[in-house]
């Protein structure tokens, strides 16, 4: 899918949506990268 | 597409672990943040965020941008292919625009949310496969890692949610 917001929905809650499912899998994939590729 | 994105984000990463993931993330997804950002300031246009010449034209400028910042002919390669990638892997599940007055082209499977589903856990899967590899040994044991593909394959499930919940 595209990532847009829910059909219908405008606005602030629409720009908040799209905001936590681009950044989202950046956040997931810098923290656990960062965990896995530290030396422990 | 929307997770398969940052999975071959994490693929090239699991390739040339030297460029930080922090920048292939939101470069593979580049043209939907360009598509976010013109319906922010109100004037959407899928040809300047999505189209086959777009998405080259933003793919060479950033890749030499950072083949040049890096001094490195590889990095910006792996960066120009995290760009390109975007409408190669939006081509699978979408029907993109190829340039202004051209065709549009894909297999459409926004429209078959199973089958969707199915090619982005899949495209998941084999990315963090091949991440995982770039990782030292003990770290490829440790249970956190599973946490990439399900916390990925978990996005996909809430954000179709969000956008069709009639799937549901």
């Amino acid at each position: 899918m595209m990532v847009g917001p829910p059909a219908g929905m405008q606005g602030f809650a629409a720009r908040f949506i799209i905001g936590v499912a681009l950044l989202g899998p950046w956040l997931l994939l810098v923290v656990l990268d960062r965990a896995l590729r530290r030396t422990r | 597409m929307y997770v398969g994105h940052a999975a071959i984000a994490a693929l090239l990463k699991g390739k040339r672990p030297r460029v930080p993931i922090a920048l292939l993330v939101p470069i593979a997804f580049a043209p939907d943040w360009i598509d976010s950002f013109s319906h922010v300031v109100h004037h959407p246009n899928v040809i300047v965020s999505h189209s086959l010449v777009s998405v080259a034209i933003g793919a060479t400028v950033c890749g030499l941008f950072y083949g040049f910042w890096s001094r490195s002919l590889g990095d910006g390669l792996v960066v120009w292919l995290a760009y390109a990638s975007h409408w190669l892997a939006d081509l699978v599940t979408g029907i993109k625009p190829t340039w202004a007055g051209g065709p549009m082209v894909g297999l459409g499977l926004y429209g078959h949310p199973v089958w969707d589903f199915v090619i982005e856990s899949g495209v998941v899967v084999v990315c963090w496969l091949i991440y995982r590899r770039s990782l030292p040994v003990d770290a490829r044991r440790r249970s956190i890692g599973l946490l990439i593909p399900l916390g990925l394959i978990g996005m996909q499930v809430v954000f179709e949610a969000l956008q069709r919940p009639s799937v549901l």
